[in-house]
Parts: C-alpha cells; structure tokens; sequence
C-alpha cells in the first residue's frame, strides 16, 4: 500500500499547525502530542490510510516524529 | 498453599531439583504439574474452573484461525463473542456481586482476576495475528495456571512467556542466587512491614465512630505502607520464584511512591496491569468504528478539538471505570477508578500545559524542593484514594475523607481541640495495637525500603532499564562483606521481626481476593 507523507503531515498539521514536522524528533517526549492528540491521530490515521494501529506499537520511539510515524504505516501497510 | 510458609519452600525445592534434573524439553512438564500441584491445594472446584477456562479458550482460538475463510464464519464469530462476553463478565461482574453471594463465595476461585487477564489477552492476539493459536492445550494451561503469577500477577502476556516457559534452562548459580534474594526480600516486606501496619489499618477502620477525624490520615499513611509492603512484597516472591527456574517475568513496580504526578504514578504502580488496560480496553476502544463514528459526529458539531478532547475522555473514563470493575468491591472501586480518571485528566492536561511551556521532558530541570512538594502530594491524594479500598462503602470513605477536612478546618480555627478531632496521635497510637517495638520496626522498615526506592530511581552508566535491575546492580558493587550482611540482616528481619515471631500465621496477600 502507498502511503501518503504529504498526507500524513496535512493531519498532523491539522493536530498542531504551529509545529514544523521536518525538524522536530521528540513529539512524544516534549509532549507536543500528548495522549489526547495520539488516540485522536490513530483515529484519523484509520480512516485517511485504513491502517490499523495496535496498543503495543503506541511507543514514542513510532510517534515521535513524522518520519517515524510514516514509517511505521509504510512497515504495517506493507 | 501459602507462599510464605515451610511448604512453599519444600516446595520449591523439590520443584527446583526435578525442573533441573530432567532433560530441558521436559523440564516445562515440572513446572505444569508443579503449577497444578500449587493451585489444586486452592480445591478441585477453583483447579476445575481454570481447566475449563484453559480449554475454551484453547479452542476458541483454534477456531478463529483454522474457520477464517469458510461457511463457518458466522459460528466462529458467534462462539467468540460467547468467550469474549464469558470474559467480560468475569472479569468486571462477578467479583461485584460478592456481596449478594454470602455462602457461596466458593463460587469465586481464587486468582480468577489475574489468569482471566491472560486468557483474554492470548485469544486477542490471535485474533490479531499477533501469533499463531497453541496446537497444545497443555503449554496453555502452564502459561494461564504458572505458579508464581497465578494468584495475584504480574500480568503476563503469552509472547514474553512462550519461549521462557517452554525451551527450559540449564542451572545458573546467578538465576538462583537472584531469585532467593527476592524472595527473601518480598518476605521480609510482607512480614515485616505489611502485616505489622495491617494491625493498625484493621483497628483504625474497624471502629470508625471512635477513629474518625484526624484518624483518617492515619489509616492513609498505615494503609499506604501496607499495601506497598503486601503486594510489593508478593510480586518480589513471584518474580524470584520464577526466575529461580530462569524465567524473567515483567516488572509489575517502578518505585511507586516517588512518583511527581497521578500519571507518573500510574506509569510505576502496578504496570502489568495498566499495560493490559492499555492495550486491550483503552487503544482498541480508540481506535474502534464505533469511537470513530463519535469522533467524525462530534468534530462536525463541536470541531476538532472539542473531538479529541471528547473522544479521550470517553475512553480514557471507560478504562477506568473498567478498571474500577475488575477490582470487583463494587461502588467502592468503581468511585475509586472514577476518581483516578478525572485526577488522570486534570493532571494531563496540567502536564502538556508545563512540558509545552518548558519544552522539557522530565524533571531534571526542577528544584529539589519542588521535586519533594509533587512526591508528597501525588503521595497523599493518592494515599486517600486508596482509602476506597478501607472502608465498607463508597459512601462511607466519602463521609470519612469529609470529617478529616472538615476537623482539620476546625483544628486549624481553634474550634475544636486536636484531642476531640483525632489529631492528638499520642493518644491514638498506642491504642493501635502496636507497641513501641513495632513502631520502630516499622520506621526502620519505611526508611530502609525507602532507601532502595531511592536507588532504584537513580539512573546508572550500565543501561539496565528496570528499578529492580538497578537494585540487583548496586547489590553487586558492594564488597562481598556488604553483600552477605545485607542478606543476612534480611534473613534475620524475617526470622526475628515477622509480624508476631516465627509461629505466626501470615495474613492473606490484599490482593489474593481481587
């Protein structure tokens, strides 16, 4: 499956606007996405991609950046 | 059996001695029979209830992967509902109605909390084709019913315990050493400590006219140490148990009492369990169609935020409502888990406002005297939440939390004197059924477990991530003087300063009846 990092940013942008997503490597652990934003990401992430995303692969090391989160629904759209 | 008694350590010998004598592609059918052996002592009934949960949930999982693509679809997704519903019910009803069950009681086996937790998780997963179903119902039954876990946790998924259960070890002085090490220390926590504060908690909360007011605060501080003692003082068993056969099973504790917040404390008390709620309630009911409806409803009347912020706290309040539930004493722990989750929300919303603000992750940044202030406060609202666990009702810890303000107001405004409000604790102390020599035990106890808190907290250059591995790290760069002091004190502790000497009956776990 193709995934779409130009659309996966539209929705993080949608989350944060302010927050350049090229640059920040920490998300999770400065807590610019906090629990409220994570639940509602991985909502959208299944409707935009239809990628389920598991409890046990909601660690900050898969979220804390844009490149991460885009490679994990790369790994699991695969 | 009890595990702190002779016959647990006999035992564990003979357990041991087979386990290490047999080939190790045999060495897992000592710990099954060992395991069986342990729970039938509880009665055939509770042996025969977890038989029948092993087996229904052995097949339903065979099901879900062999009748995926077949006319059988619609039976297998029927007959999974009936297990998952079979769950749910025991997990978050039965326990609740303890109360309308007064003589059959039996009815309830002992560790069904715990071991339903793990059916649960392993049918998920292979719905989830996180893993294959077991072709052998007997490596189920070893990992539902294994004896160190099946009381009272940690909570233990099938991934981590497969391969450790089943592809047997070979003797390592270090795995046993390490082991006997914490049990010991889990023995001297439970007796030492827990069962000593139980005689003040059970004096305090059995006459609540006499012992109200200022008293409350009392029964916090006694309940907090017991319980930190009893179910600390459990776990260390069951992990030193286990990993005397070399089997490493998760960490359920991260000093807990040094937390800075409700979420930090959340994140270090009882883990095995918030990562079950986790990853079996709180994600999938997020991520769920159904979640998803309400979100895409709300955001078009209300906007994004207002969704997420909905939408989280739905769940969020769902989890631990259910969280409540499983702890089975009805509106008790269910205000309980309601009032841990609006603290939850409050403090997470307080966190992200600080961390964006600061764009700091921890609190390394902070003054040690703002550090101490968080710890004392996470410590006592926390300490007063667990009064729901005290008293007989939610209604009656509500009333009891209400006079210890209300009496402390009055002190404070000189209405009425300490004596008259349960403040003055030089008369309440003695009248708790401990006398001076318990009271200092007990300080030492609190101070010295509050010492290892300390290391355990403390970072080191070795990388080891777990509180106890650093403990475990520190033990092992003392000289070999310090080292056999440290456990012989320990040895001596539990000998001379269990509770009521050596002839005394420990009381039960608290958490043998949830």
């Amino acid at each position: 499956m193709d995934i779409d990092r130009e659309a996966l940013r539209e929705l993080l942008l949608d989350l944060h606007p302010e927050v350049d997503y090229d640059t920040h490597t920490r998300l999770i652990e400065e807590g610019i996405i906090d629990s409220f934003d994570l639940v509602c990401l991985i909502g959208d992430i299944k409707d935009r991609f239809g990628v389920v995303i598991h409890g046990e692969e909601i660690v900050p090391e898969n979220f804390n950046s844009l490149d991460a989160i885009w490679r994990l629904l790369v790994q699991k759209g695969c | 059996m009890s595990m702190i008694s002779a016959t647990f350590l006999a035992f564990m010998g003979i357990a041991l001695l087979l386990y290490y004598c047999v080939p190790k592609k045999y060495a897992w059918y000592i710990l099954l029979a060992g395991s069986i052996a342990f729970y039938s002592t509880g009665g055939v009934y509770s042996l025969s209830v977890l038989i029948f949960v092993t087996l229904i949930h052995y097949g339903a999982a065979i099901m879900i992967e062999r009748w995926k693509h077949d006319q059988r679809k619609l039976i297998r997704k029927l007959a999974f509902t009936m297990v998952i519903f079979l769950d749910a019910v025991c997990l978050f009803g039965l326990k609740n109605l303890r109360p309308w069950m007064s003589g059959v009681q039996w009815l309830l086996p002992v560790g069904i909390s715990f071991y339903m937790l793990e059916a649960y998780s392993y049918l998920m997963d292979v719905n989830w084709k996180r893993f294959p179903a077991e072709k052998n119902p007997l490596r189920l039954l070893l990992f539902l019913s294994f004896f160190p876990c099946v009381i009272q946790g940690p909570i233990c998924n099938y991934r981590e315990m497969k391969s450790q259960l089943f592809e047997g070890h070979s003797l390592r002085w270090e795995d046993v050493k390490r082991g006997s090490i914490r049990i010991l220390l889990g023995m001297a926590k439970k007796l030492v400590i827990a069962d000593r504060a139980a005689v003040a908690v059970e004096t305090l909360t059995g006459n609540t006219m006499e012992y109200g007011g200022g008293a409350v605060l009392l029964v916090m501080l006694f309940y907090s140490v017991q319980l930190y003692g009893d179910f600390t003082g459990g776990i260390d068993m069951a992990i030193g148990a286990a990993r005397c056969f070399g089997i490493v099973l998760p960490e359920n504790f991260d000093c807990p009492y040094l937390a800075i917040s409700i979420k930090d404390y959340w994140r270090r008390w009882h883990v095995t369990m918030g990562r079950w709620f986790s990853n079996y309630v709180f994600y999938p009911l997020s991520t769920s169609e159904v979640m998803g409806m309400v979100r895409r409803r709300i955001k078009n009347h209300l906007g994004n935020q207002a969704a997420r912020r909905l939408t989280v706290f739905i769940t969020t309040g769902v989890t631990w409502l259910l969280i409540g539930a499983w702890h089975g004493r009805g509106s008790a722990t269910i205000c309980w888990g309601f009032l841990n989750f609006v603290f939850l929300m409050v403090c997470d919303k307080l966190e992200t406002r600080r961390k964006q603000k600061r764009k700091a992750s921890d609190s390394s940044g902070a003054s040690p005297w703002i550090v101490a202030l968080k710890v004392m406060g996470t410590f006592l609202l926390m300490s007063a939440l667990r009064l729901f666990d005290c008293y007989e009702s939610a209604g009656e810890t509500l009333m009891m939390l209400g006079g210890m303000v209300v009496s402390l107001i009055q002190m404070l405004f000189g209405i009425q004197s300490p004596l008259e409000m349960g403040w003055a604790y030089e008369k309440v102390l003695p009248t708790l059924g401990l006398d001076g020599w318990d009271y200092g035990i007990l300080g030492v106890g609190i101070v010295v477990f509050f010492l290892f808190q300390g290391i355990q907290k403390k970072t080191l250059e070795d990388g080891t991530d777990t509180g106890a591995d650093r403990l475990w790290s520190w033990y092992h760069r003392k000289p070999w003087l310090v080292r056999y002091l440290l456990v012989l004190g320990l040895f001596l502790a539990v000998l001379f300063m269990g509770s009521y000497g050596i002839a005394y009956v420990p009381k039960d776990f608290i958490y043998h009846s949830y």
